[in-house]
């Protein structure tokens, strides 16, 4: 996928998940800004470029959402490295494997997130 | 999966903790600024979309109205009574007031302000408002709607734009008393489980329903209403009773708010 293709459909992301799920449906439980940095990571079959992408993207959000610098971008280098762990040792291949390390991913993104954010 | 270069993936990652380590030293709060436009389209847009939602949840709820018509007639007549009770109320707190030489609460200053982003981050809810420091606002504020809804306080201020602790948030904390009724308790956000009352024994009186004000006694201003008893988990070996509160706000619309200075 073009980079300029992926920052516009995560800018979409981020408006649906601020914007127009909060202030619509009244949705307060959105976290698919998150969801949509470990997947574009996945998507682009986790290379070097996807990986400097997404910490570009994280680094965004964290100024627009006026957290502090680090919380998402060290929380995705962290998952990224779970992930390559992980790859070491298991052969990540077919959709339902991805999806699966996918959602290891996530919550170790998440939980690495809370810890920065204390540690910060 | 491609092999991952291990030497630029180092590399990269020592550029992030440099980063991090030095925008700690030397970014402090109140420095990162939004364009004004794009706080204001963005602060219009969440109200827009917000009234736009509400229109269209009437036109869904247009059925329940006549059967909501009647409960709320039976409603007015008791709300008549209750304030006139008030007005009593009222006066002879204005005497004592005036017989023990208490002078009247001071008024607290009110900013207008607009939310314009607000989605659950791996922090807590990410709720963010349209206004800063150059419009006055302070860590601390509290924010609440024109109801009188208790909203969060505010967390972080920036130049044009501040972060808010909203009420479901683990690191929210207020004391607040069940209205009419004399058991109070620190209510605390558990996230997307709403929020819970501690320190409430077994011998207090509380049902489902009641709903919780603030009681003033800490840095929040009394009688804002924090939200409704959801259910108790009554557990006659334990001390306390497990009582999970419904947030006001979360029934309501958020795209604008009151930012009450409490400096």
């Amino acid at each position: 996928m073009k980079i300029w293709l992926t920052v516009v459909l995560f800018l979409v992301t981020m408006l649906l998940d601020g914007i127009i799920f909060p202030a619509l449906f009244g949705f307060k439980e959105s976290f698919l800004t998150v969801i949509f940095i470990v997947a574009m990571f996945l998507y682009q079959k986790a290379d070097f470029q996807s990986l400097v992408l997404g910490v570009a993207l994280s680094g965004l959000a964290e100024f627009y959402w006026g957290l502090k610098f680090g919380t998402l971008v060290g929380s995705l280098l962290a998952s990224a490295g779970a992930f390559f762990l992980l790859n070491k040792f298991f052969n990540i291949r077919g959709r339902a494997m991805t999806t699966l390390f996918g959602i290891i991913m996530f919550i170790v993104f998440w939980e690495t997130s809370i810890l920065i954010n204390k540690i910060l | 999966m491609k092999r991952f270069p291990t030497k630029r993936g180092v590399i990269l990652f020592g550029a992030v903790i440099g980063a991090i380590f030095l925008s700690k030293s030397i970014m402090k709060n109140g420095l990162i600024s939004f364009p004004k436009p794009l706080v204001g389209f963005e602060s219009y847009l969440f109200t827009k979309v917000e009234n736009f939602g509400g229109f269209i949840g009437k036109i869904e709820n247009f059925n329940r109205l006549a059967s909501e018509n009647d409960k709320l007639k039976q409603e007015q007549s008791e709300i008549l009574s209750f304030k006139a009770k008030i007005d009593d109320l009222e006066s002879e707190n204005e005497f004592l007031r005036r017989a023990a030489g208490i002078t009247q609460k001071l008024d607290y200053s009110i900013i207008y302000a607009g939310i314009f982003n607000l989605n659950f981050a791996p922090t807590g809810y990410n709720v963010l408002l349209n206004k800063g420091i150059q419009d006055g606002i302070s860590e601390g504020d509290v924010v609440v709607t024109d109801d009188g809804i208790l909203v969060g306080k505010i967390q972080k201020v920036m130049q044009n734009f501040s972060r808010v602790l909203f009420v479901s948030d683990q690191e929210f904390k207020i004391t607040a008393k069940v209205m009419n009724s004399g058991t109070t308790g620190i209510a605390r956000g558990a996230l997307i489980e709403g929020m819970f009352l501690d320190f409430v024994v077994q011998e207090d009186e509380i049902k489902e329903r009641d709903v919780l004000i603030s009681t003033g006694n800490d840095l929040f201003p009394a009688g804002l209403v924090v939200g409704s008893i959801d259910h108790i988990e009554d557990n006659a070996t334990q001390m306390f009773k497990k009582v999970h509160i419904r947030p006001a706000v979360k029934d309501i619309q958020l795209g604008r708010v009151l930012v009450i200075k409490m400096k």
